[in-house]
């Protein structure tokens, strides 16, 4: 710096409001400061109900079958175990127990209404989950390694990922690499009485990047793009007639910011995630949230989730079982066009080291929130969710 | 209670576990004592009074990565307070010694301006060097503060979860008080016996700075022992400053700087988005809370 301007500058520093968040970023490069590995064994535990709603107008939309849709009971543990000076593993592990009826198919009546046919009464199934992971932390990165698997009598699912977290800027800039790759293979139950896949297999590769950048004390702002890149059989066998192209190329971008809002010592946050993938299905999410902290102890976190999307190119209303089977058709709701909103609220309960969370969601969705002019299932989901959770460090 | 770096300092640990209390508390003043070891401008032999020994010389002293992160630390204030805060500035105390009776001529300061001079350290890659004969550095402001932190990061990590490190007024707590809740904390008033105001703190750090129990007298005035390193000459508008944050060493550099800026040192305080004291040298008592 040149001496003399330097003495004539007696005022006080111009860039005034930054000097908190300046010298904080500063401080965070302190050794001290820059152990990002857990100091603490975590162990939490989640139980939660998944209800879907019943299918509304069943006796004029459901051609055949149950109108009760899915019930899954999850139940969830995590732990988390510093090991070393600079090592973490973590655990997770969830059981999930599904009954309830499914979509098999759909076809359209004479005045061009659409009818579903359900499957019968009761799907009885369980999975089972456990994924492991390992981090390895040093000053300003984390490279992890996961390892997972899921579980059902007719369904197995393998994978394998890394990430890589690394901190740039004085900590200002955070980028996130992940990778991954899993395989599933599908062994559908009564095949062949049904005529449906005897055996098949999919997999699944995946990149993602994200970068999140603290602005200020108060404001961070994420971006992310990811890639996946699914080949196999992609079709749902359970339907009775569904097929889908061997290939899905699926891409996400997203952007979030959230905000310290210092009055209410609330944080905002919200986000917009757009998707588009080689069925041709388009989808805009937008979410926000606000979580405030109340008498000491207590938080609250409301939010909203909007979401739209457009359907497949090759989304039929009723099953059509004159196209060939070399051809694409699905009359699977999740690839129709509609619209969905869902709404949550959460609220924690901190003391030392214990936390406990309780949270409930409900969704619905409706072909009028849709992008207009195309096809929307009759039968799209409703749901609610209830779960409560523990969380111990020790 | 022990003490260290020149000042009384203060352990409380919170815990069922007496024998992991007793090893953490060891460690803390063993900790403590390596800090004042390694950095003391008054030892010799410390890492400061071997770079101060060699200023002018040609050959640099190695920096391990602590050292390194603080020389950084250090750079961050000068920069963010645009020269107030410039760890080079100690050598002015030889002009303003204790015992002074007479105001220093004009050349005797500019004299010694020239060996403030924070952008003139050699500081890179592992080594530090100051350039010119007389030069000095003095982390004051600094390693206290952070000292109270890496205490307290270190404490958590040998399962301290509540903790009290006072380290010369240079506050930082963890976790819960022994009686539950935060751990109250009080900021004396520099003039007036009793508070100016009582914190209730919980995972913070309160750090302050004031030049108001040590002064020199000269020709029937009073000056205060904090100085200017921009000009040279002691500031006094500002009598006491205290800083909470969520970092000793963010609270004491954020209480330095205004203290040297004087009067504009409350809007310096104002803007800079910190919970913070201050007392004029009239008495007047400013702050987010008052």
């Amino acid at each position: 710096m040149d001496r003399s301007a330097k003495r004539e500058h007696h005022g006080a520093p111009q860039d005034l409001g930054r000097a908190l968040v300046a010298l904080t970023t500063a401080a965070m490069a302190l050794p001290a400061f820059s152990v990002n590995q857990p100091t603490e064994t975590s162990v939490a535990l989640r139980s939660s109900v998944y209800q879907e709603d019943p299918i509304k107008n069943g006796d004029e939309t459901i051609l055949f079958g149950s109108a009760d849709r899915y019930k899954i009971k999850i139940n969830q543990f995590y732990l988390e175990r510093p090991v070393g000076s600079d090592w973490a593993l973590n655990l997770n592990y969830s059981n999930e127990a599904m009954s309830g009826a499914s979509p098999w198919g759909a076809s359209v009546d004479s005045v061009g209404d659409q009818q579903v046919i359900m499957s019968g009464a009761s799907i009885d199934d369980s999975r089972n989950k456990l994924e492991g992971s390992l981090t390895k932390y040093s000053d300003n990165a984390a490279w992890s390694l996961s390892v997972g698997g899921s579980r059902e009598h007719d369904y197995r699912s393998n994978y394998a990922g890394i990430r890589w977290i690394n901190e740039f800027f004085q900590k200002n800039t955070t980028l996130t690499l992940d990778a991954s790759y899993a395989r599933d293979t599908l062994n559908p139950t009564d095949a062949v009485l049904y005529g449906r896949v005897v055996k098949a297999s999919k997999q699944s590769r995946s990149l993602a990047l994200s970068v999140s950048q603290i602005l200020s004390r108060k404001q961070i702002v994420q971006m992310g793009y990811g890639l996946t890149k699914r080949a196999g059989f992609l079709s749902d066998p359970y339907k009775l007639r569904d097929v889908r192209p061997d290939n899905r190329i699926e891409h996400r971008l997203t952007a979030g910011y959230l905000h310290y809002v210092e009055a209410a010592a609330s944080r905002v946050r919200a986000e917009y995630r757009y998707y588009w993938d080689s069925y041709d299905l388009e989808a805009h999410t937008v979410e926000f949230s606000i979580l405030t902290p109340f008498l000491d102890r207590w938080e609250i976190e409301p939010g909203i989730r909007r979401y739209q999307q457009s359907s497949a190119s090759f989304f039929t209303l009723g099953d059509l079982y004159d196209r060939p089977l070399s051809l694409p058709q699905s009359s699977d709701f999740r690839l129709s066009a509609f619209g969905a909103l869902s709404t949550k609220l959460a609220i924690n309960y901190k003391r030392d080291a214990l936390k406990v969370g309780l949270q409930y969601e409900r969704y619905r969705s409706k072909p009028s929130w849709g992008l207009s002019g195309q096809d929307s299932h009759v039968a799209l989901l409703g749901y609610e969710l209830l779960s409560l959770g523990i969380q111990l460090k020790f | 209670m022990f003490k260290a770096m020149g000042s009384p300092c203060e352990l409380r640990l919170v815990g069922d576990d007496p024998s992991l209390l007793q090893d953490a508390s060891r460690w803390a003043q063993d900790e403590t004592r390596r800090f004042e070891r390694k950095y003391s401008r008054f030892k010799e032999d410390s890492l400061v009074g071997r770079i101060n020994a060699r200023a002018g010389l040609s050959d640099a002293l190695d920096l391990d990565e602590e050292a390194m992160a603080l020389f950084g630390y250090a750079d961050q204030c000068y920069r963010v307070s645009e020269g107030a805060f410039d760890v080079t500035s100690g050598c002015l105390r030889r002009v303003w010694f204790a015992g002074r009776k007479t105001l220093p001529p004009q050349e005797e300061l500019q004299t010694m301006l020239k060996l403030v001079d924070w952008p003139a350290v050699e500081w890179a890659r592992g080594e530090a060097r100051l350039p010119v004969k007389g030069m000095e550095i003095d982390f004051g402001g600094i390693v206290k503060e952070y000292a109270a932190d890496a205490l307290i990061e270190g404490l958590k990590r040998r399962g301290v979860t509540s903790a009290l490190v006072n380290l010369g007024g240079d506050i930082r707590c963890a976790g819960e008080h022994p009686d539950g809740g935060a751990w109250p904390i009080g900021v004396q008033h520099p003039f007036e016996s009793g508070p100016i105001a009582t914190l209730l703190l919980t995972d913070k750090a309160i750090a302050s700075s004031g030049g108001y129990e040590r002064y020199l007298e000269i020709e029937g005035r009073r000056y205060s022992h904090i100085i200017d390193p921009r000009t040279g000459w002691p500031v006094d508008a500002l009598a006491a400053v205290s800083v909470v944050s969520d970092q000793a060493v963010v609270s004491g550099s954020l209480a330095t700087i205004a203290i040297v800026l004087g009067e504009r040192g409350l809007e310096f305080l104002s803007a800079s988005g910190a919970t913070w004291f201050a007392v004029d040298r009239t008495g007047k008592t400013f702050g987010t809370h008052i």
